[in-house]
């Protein structure tokens, strides 16, 4: 999952970031609005975290122009506002959900993990594909009861090709969703994680569509 | 405690029962005096009857009295009694109702007798008319009239005056009786009166009463008030709406200062939870622990503002004035800031006669300067010059820092006293809270001075920094 933090607070900035990356997310990150709407136009996130105050142009501004432009990504608005007007007024201008600093880191991580599942249509946290059983938000993975350890690259492109099962996802969008800014993909990169996938949960879960891309077995 | 009703009963109550008293009182003398004078008037018509009655012949004096015209004196102890008399005392007639009693001998004119009252051995009680008079002669012969020798006589005539006394007794008994009762139901009178007098106040008194700090909105209908309490009504109102504003910007102030200490709480926390649930490397964790000191210093930082604010609005704050050389002082307070402004390309333009000195205290003179060298040297536009001027004026100097206003505009100037406003609304670093302008204000007007701000036509952001002039200080031309 690509998340987008928008946040003119270096400090917070670097540490979102992290603990983002450590629960599996790919991030990039912006300190204004401008930047953040640019960047926003530019990928396919499945969830953005904007900050309400912001240098250049302030998180609404930039949520009304994300939905002028018709996309529709999810978007969790992060503020030190917390009336009910202010909250209100978040929601109305199209934001998905609302979270006041300071917050519960383990909570935002929460909330983001929602709204990209949401990002597939998916509900619950928990996945159940034939032998697999993969728990959304405790970012654990097991085969036939047994815990199947990941890299975090691994359950990023495990998690969105779970999410997009039963559809071919091809290889760039695979790169786009599971490696951020400050990763250069090589052309082979999605191929070898692929291959480090199947070894660990089984080579018939992921089939590959030449020319097409992969796609995850439904049962 | 003082009540005014209770003060405002009392005083109407002993009003009126003296207003009561007094009318009583008038009002029976009144009716004694008019009762009187008929009765009067009946007895000096009496008097004048009894006298034209008596007649004079030869130096003997004698009264036709005919007791079938006046039966009334003829009845033993009858109400009426009169006695005639010479002059020498000798008597002429009296009445069968005075029996052997005798009357005084007081007598005025014919025209105008001696009224008064006196006590028969009896104990009747009557009042007299006594009058001197001549009688007519009986000789018809003007010659023999002239020739005879003349008698005067002395008539008193006295009615018993008891009806006079039952009357004047029954009026009295009257206007006691009413006195009493106007008495009785006066409390109850004045009771309404004042309470209905005072309802408009009681109830402007509950409206007051009922405002708390919650309801400051509340204004008060003047037009309705009688006018007497309309002026306190209209007071009441401006002192509500500056209480009003005074809360409002005081629940502004708090929420905008929770405000900024929720984005350093926020990071404290996030870095806090990140290290505690993720594992970091060792490059991590130092930018951790300086992400947590710079965040800290940044708390730090505005916390002491906000104290810095709470004692300029201390009215008892000890300051300490004297005569202050504004060049050194603002030479001190660049300082700090000089190497930034050569940063930025900021241009320093200052000149400021040495011997230019302000009464002020040199402490908070800093702080108002360090502020305005701060706001120059970090928001005016990179590359532009910073000018310095000073005016005098009647006991006051005046320092004037001009710089470009950049993206400032004339709508924004209003805004740079007000706490925790900036013209970006985010964040922008440790040393910025929007609280410097607003100190070196508040400071100012502590100082007896202004500080104001105006942007010009032709772009520039002037701030004049008012203060009273050192009286030392000698006349010379700047």
């Amino acid at each position: 999952m690509r998340v987008l933090f928008v946040e003119d607070s270096e400090v917070l900035r670097r540490t979102v970031r992290r603990a983002l990356r450590h629960a599996g997310f790919a991030v990039d990150t912006a300190a204004d609005g401008a930047e953040g709407l640019a960047l926003a136009g530019l990928n396919d996130y499945d969830a953005l975290v904007l900050d309400v105050m912001l240098p250049k142009l302030d998180g609404l501004a930039v949520l009304r122009r994300l939905r002028a432009a018709g996309k529709t990504t999810h978007v969790l608005l992060l503020t030190a506002r917390d009336t009910v007007a202010d909250r209100v007024e978040g929601l109305r201008q199209g934001a998905d959900d609302y979270l006041v600093k300071p917050f519960a880191l383990a909570e935002l991580l929460a909330r983001v993990g929602a709204l990209c599942r949401r990002a597939y249509g998916a509900k619950s946290g928990v996945l159940r594909l034939g032998s697999l059983d993969l728990d959304l938000s405790a970012r654990r993975l097991r085969r036939d009861g047994a815990d199947v350890e990941l890299t975090a690259r691994e359950w990023r492109l495990l998690e969105y090709l779970a999410l997009r099962r039963g559809q071919v996802v091809p290889r760039t969008e695979i790169e786009a969703h599971i490696y951020d800014e400050f990763v250069e993909p090589m052309s082979n990169v999605v191929d070898t994680a692929v291959y480090g996938l199947r070894r660990k949960i089984g080579a018939e879960f992921i089939r590959t569509r030449r020319g097409l891309g992969y796609v995850l077995e439904a049962e | 405690m003082k009540s005014l009703r209770a003060q405002l009963t009392l005083r109407l109550l002993l009003g009126g029962a003296l207003l009561l008293g007094g009318a009583g009182t008038a009002l029976h003398w009144q009716m004694r005096r008019a009762l009187t004078a008929e009765f009067d008037a009946t007895l000096r018509a009496t008097a004048q009857a009894l006298a034209s009655l008596t007649e004079q012949k030869h130096g003997e004096a004698s009264l036709g009295f005919a007791g079938e015209n006046m039966p009334q004196f003829e009845r033993a102890n009858g109400p009426d009694v009169f006695l005639v008399r010479t002059a020498d005392g000798q008597e002429i007639e009296r009445s069968h109702s005075l029996g052997t009693a005798t009357l005084p001998r007081r007598a005025g004119s014919p025209e105008a007798p001696e009224f008064f009252d006196t006590t028969l051995p009896d104990g009747r009680a009557v009042r007299c008319a006594g009058l001197r008079f001549t009688p007519q002669d009986e000789e018809e012969d003007e010659k023999k009239i002239r020739r005879a020798p003349k008698v005067e006589a002395l008539l008193v005539v006295g009615r018993d005056r008891a009806p006079l006394d039952q009357t004047l007794a029954a009026l009295r008994t009257s206007l006691l009786l009413v006195g009493a009762g106007a008495l009785a139901g006066l409390p109850g009178l004045v009771g309404w009166g004042v309470r209905g007098g005072l309802a408009p106040l009681a109830r402007l008194g509950e409206s007051v009463a009922a405002v708390d700090a919650a309801s400051l909105a509340t204004r008060f209908p003047a037009g309705p008030l009688p006018t007497e309490l309309q002026p306190i009504a209209t007071r009441l109102n401006e002192l509500l709406a500056r209480l009003e504003s005074a809360f409002a910007r005081e629940r502004r102030f708090t929420a905008t200062a929770a405000h900024e200490l929720r984005t350093p709480l926020a990071e404290l926390r996030a870095l806090a939870e990140v290290n505690l649930t993720t594992p970091s490397t060792e490059t991590e964790r130092a930018e951790s622990w300086r992400d947590a000191l710079a965040t800290t210093l940044r708390m730090e930082s505005l916390a002491l503002r906000l104290l810095e604010l709470a004692r300029a609005e201390d009215p008892a704050r000890a300051l300490h004035r004297e005569p202050v050389a504004l060049a050194a002082a603002f030479a001190a307070a660049w300082q700090p800031w000089a190497a930034r402004a050569v940063e930025r390309g900021i241009t320093l333009d200052a000149t400021l006669p040495p011997e230019l000195t302000a009464h002020t205290d040199p402490a908070l003179l800093g702080v108002i300067l360090g502020n305005l060298c701060a706001n120059a040297a970090e928001h005016a536009p990179g590359g532009t010059p910073l000018r310095i001027a000073a005016t005098r004026a009647t006991g006051t100097v005046t320092l004037h820092f001009h710089n470009h206003a950049g993206d400032l505009t004339g709508a924004d100037v209003p805004h740079l006293f007000e706490r925790f406003w900036r013209k970006d609304t985010a964040r922008t670093d440790a040393h910025h809270h929007g609280l410097g302008l607003a100190l070196a204000a508040e400071f100012a007007a502590l100082l007896g001075g202004t500080l104001t701000a105006q942007r010009s036509a032709d772009g520039d952001l002037e701030f004049a920094l008012r203060l009273p002039e050192a009286s030392g200080t000698p006349e010379n031309r700047i």
